[in-house]
């Protein structure tokens, strides 16, 4: 390369395709979202309510973006057997057996009796295949059907009902997707864990609530007071087994309270507002199976939302 | 081009061939202040940097929160400060001091506006403090690398404008020819910082784009710096180092051409992580960007491969080339953990493409490991940056210090071997900060995604990482020290004679007060 001149136009042409490929075509895109209007008349997303939203600013100050994420993630699919109709005969039940090893003779029976029923969940589509083909050794006529289900640690784990789309960020500034895993997701808090005065003990020292926690306290974002002032109605509530959990540093005085300052205050109703389980277009959420066969650890509050 | 600039540079100070054409010694010479002073601010932000690092660290293994009642030594604060610190206050300033006294070197002319460059410099200090500072204070926008307030990101521009304009000129101004790799890398470099900050800054802050734009903006900004400024300083000081080291002439400048092309091209479309809730096209793109920077990196490694067949011995002699040789391999590894995911995962599809051929219902088998799904957001991610940003890019720093410190101060008599223990700390250090994190990341990422181990065991696990990693930032924060101390002890050696009267007449009136 002898002539300075070209390289240097070369360099301008790869600086502007760079922005233009990564931020322009992207920003197209994204940059013209819309909030969804919901069925019942709401729209997602909404603005934060004004003491969550100076919450926002006290978990950016606080750095909590480098231990948390805020993003749900979705590895695949799994399938729900659905058995919609087929006759009561033992050749069916015993099928059903084949099926699913859980079923006793009686159970397969009534539920026979009450179709359309589901019977296996959480599987793959080849356990699907061979699922149904063992139906239809029952009884040739059988209609079997299937639900698609999202799936993935996170949402195993509990920690969403739905991934997280570009949506769910619309109104956020800055945006706190977050690039490590230390501590748990955050983008469904709110949902998973609703009680503001469990989030208040956790950031006062999360040991006392979760065993083993590994999350550092931040007890500057509370004070002590006196019992009889008017500062001592917004205390937390620690119960006897927490009070112990407490180290002696932490421990309030036998005439003193743990009362959250401002910031800790909006810190937890900021936590309580991140939910991100509105269904969307963009990334549907199938009823959850009523019956699970086995006992999921986010079938609670999964059901709860979607009830709600 | 190459071969003349070996001989001229092997042969030590050589005689003038005529009055344009200045002496090894001059150019030296007419580096000296900017480049001192942006190599010991670059030695003293990366003590800063990695003192802070090891109090994060501690706050997240030790028991019972022994800081937690000072805001500021929290991890939510120190580790951006960390970051913020060994970016703008380490790298941007060793790389702007290597580039000064490289592009000196290489076009063989005096640095033109010293001056400037050296008040840049002082401005850009300042700035960088603070933006620490501010950090600290929680004062931040947010932004992973950007976190620095807005006031502060102007006077950061403004600073690196002042003290890369006279490197420019100073390019301009070069003994005319072929242009060598280090030329075109280092004037790539130079200009891409300002781009991308600029655009990234006010993309986020002036006129915010909405929603998760924000950080793609970020993460395109972070593939930019890490790969293209970064990776094109440390590259092109490389490109410098080695033949300038062993004696031999740049096996192929066609290499290297090729190797700056494609990676200006598809660099700079990486950085958005497998999964993201964004449109899956953007992280498609950046996986398949990332693919094809396997061919610069093959070309990288052939042509130093072949410039240096033979002389290997050599490197325990040599504290610059050991660091060289180190710092090249490191940008081997770092490119490679970047490579990774996307090359296995098209292995996959391959592999599941000519299943379809076969009988039987196997489509969904794969030979490997989805490891870009696995190890996002784990511990992975931090540690192959680093490794790239101070693995590569900080051991080829201490290389070119150690090459250009004692020459811009004109101190004849230091052993080309100095800082040989420096650098052996150093990477001793980069070996237990970044395996730890990339291989555990590896196995947090695996526990991540297996729903059946609770949470509190992942990160009961990831602890024990994190701890061998704390040995790690010892080690590095050591050796930052010594890299102090050396400059320090060159600069006393220069200067010293001319500040003992100065500090004496300093004292004399204090204790003439005390009497």
């Amino acid at each position: 390369m002898k002539h300075a001149p070209y390289v240097f136009v070369g360099v301008l042409a790869c600086m502007a395709g760079t922005i233009w490929f990564s931020v322009f075509l992207p920003h197209m895109q994204l940059g013209v979202q819309q909030p969804h209007q919901e069925k019942t008349g709401g729209i997602y997303p909404g603005k934060r309510p004004g003491e969550a939203a100076q919450g926002a600013d006290v978990y950016r100050a606080n750095g909590c973006v480098y231990c948390h994420s805020q993003q749900v993630n979705q590895t695949g699919f799994v399938l729900d057997v659905v058995l919609k109709k087929a006759p009561v005969t033992p050749s069916m039940i015993q099928a059903l057996k084949y099926a699913n090893p859980a079923f006793e003779d009686k159970a397969a029976e009534t539920m026979l009796n009450n179709l359309p029923a589901t019977i296996a969940t959480g599987i793959n589509l080849e356990s699907f295949e061979l699922i149904k083909k063992q139906l239809m050794r029952g009884d040739e006529t059988a209609e079997i059907g299937f639900v698609l289900r999202p799936s993935g640690a996170d949402l195993e784990r509990g920690w969403g009902v739905r991934r997280s789309v570009a949506l769910d960020y619309l109104y956020e500034h800055p945006v706190q997707l977050g690039s490590q895993r230390l501590g748990p997701d955050l983008a469904n808090v709110g949902v998973r864990l609703p009680d503001a005065q469990w989030h208040l003990k956790h950031l006062y020292y999360p040991a006392s609530v979760v065993s083993g926690s590994k999350m550092p306290d931040y007890p500057y974002l509370f004070e002590r007071v006196k019992k009889d002032t008017v500062a001592a109605a917004n205390a937390i509530e620690f119960t006897a087994e927490e009070l112990a959990a407490l180290p002696a540093s932490h421990q309030p005085g036998s005439d003193e309270v743990v009362v959250p300052r401002k910031e800790g205050k909006t810190l937890a109703a900021y936590l309580l507002s991140l939910n991100s389980s509105t269904p969307l277009p963009s990334a549907p959420m199938p009823p959850q199976p009523k019956k699970a066969a086995p006992a999921e650890t986010n079938a609670a509050p999964a059901v709860a939302i979607l009830e709600k | 081009m190459s071969s003349t600039e070996n001989k001229s540079a092997s042969a030590g100070v050589e005689a003038p061939q005529s009055p344009s054409f200045p002496s090894i010694s001059e150019i030296d010479a007419s580096c000296r202040t900017p480049v001192w002073m942006l190599f010991t601010s670059a030695a003293k932000w990366l003590i800063f940097a990695f003192a802070a690092s090891l109090l994060a660290t501690i706050n997240l293994h030790a028991e019972g929160g022994i800081m937690s009642h000072c805001p500021v030594f929290t991890y939510g604060r120190l580790y951006p400060a960390f970051m913020n610190a060994l970016i703008y206050g380490f790298g941007i300033q060793a790389a702007l001091g290597a580039a000064l006294w490289l592009m000196a070197r290489v076009g063989k002319t005096r640095l033109i506006g010293a001056g400037a460059a050296t008040v840049g410099t002082i401005f850009w200090n300042i700035a960088v403090t603070f933006g620490v500072v501010a950090i600290l204070f929680g004062w931040t926008t947010g932004f992973e690398l950007l976190e620095m307030p807005f006031m502060v990101s102007l006077a950061l521009l403004v600073s690196y404008m002042v003290i890369a304009i006279p490197a420019l000129f100073t390019f301009r101004n070069r003994q005319k020819g072929e242009l060598y790799p280090t030329q075109y890398f280092i004037m790539a470099a130079l200009f891409w910082f300002p781009w991308i900050y600029t655009a990234s800054v006010s993309l986020l802050n002036c006129v915010p784009v909405h929603g998760v734009m924000q950080a793609v903006v970020a993460w395109w900004f972070g593939a930019n710096l890490y790969l293209v400024f970064f990776g094109f300083i440390g590259l092109g000081a490389i490109f410098y180092l080695v033949p300038h080291l062993t004696g031999r002439a740049l096996y192929s400048s066609n290499y290297a051409k090729t190797a700056f092309w494609l990676l200006l091209v598809f660099a700079p479309l990486t950085g958005v992580p497998q999964g993201s809730p964004v449109p899956a096209w953007l992280p498609a793109l950046s996986s398949a960007a990332s693919l094809v920077l396997i061919a610069p990196l093959v070309l990288i490694i052939a042509n130093l491969h072949q410039t240096c067949k033979g002389v290997l011995p050599e490197i325990k002699k040599n504290a610059s080339l050991k660091a060289a040789y180190f710092g090249a391999h490191m940008f081997v590894l770092s490119v490679a953990c970047i490579v990774v995911g996307p090359l296995l995962e098209t292995i996959n599809n391959v592999f599941s493409f000519f299943l379809i051929f076969l009988p039987g219902d196997a489509t969904s088998a794969k030979p490997f490991a989805d490891i870009a799904d696995t190890t996002r957001l784990s511990l992975f991610g931090p540690g192959a940056d680093m490794l790239l940003l101070f693995g590569f890019f900080g051991l080829v720093m201490f290389s070119i210090m150690h090459l250009a410190f004692p020459r811009v101060l004109d101190d004849k008599n230091a052993s080309p071997n100095a800082g040989g223990l420096q650098i052996n700390v150093a990477i001793a250090g980069i070996a237990l900060f970044c395996v730890p994190m990339i291989i555990g990341g590896f196995l947090q990422g695996a526990r991540l995604h297996d729903s059946g181990i609770s949470f509190v065991d992942v990160s009961n696990f990831t602890t024990n990482f994190i701890r061998l990693r704390t040995l790690g930032e010892l080690a590095i924060l050591v050796s930052a020290v010594l890299l102090f101390l050396g400059q320090i002890l060159m600069l006393w050696k220069t200067y010293g004679s001319h500040c003992l009267p100065c500090i004496k007449g300093l004292l004399k009136p204090t204790t003439g007060e005390a009497k």
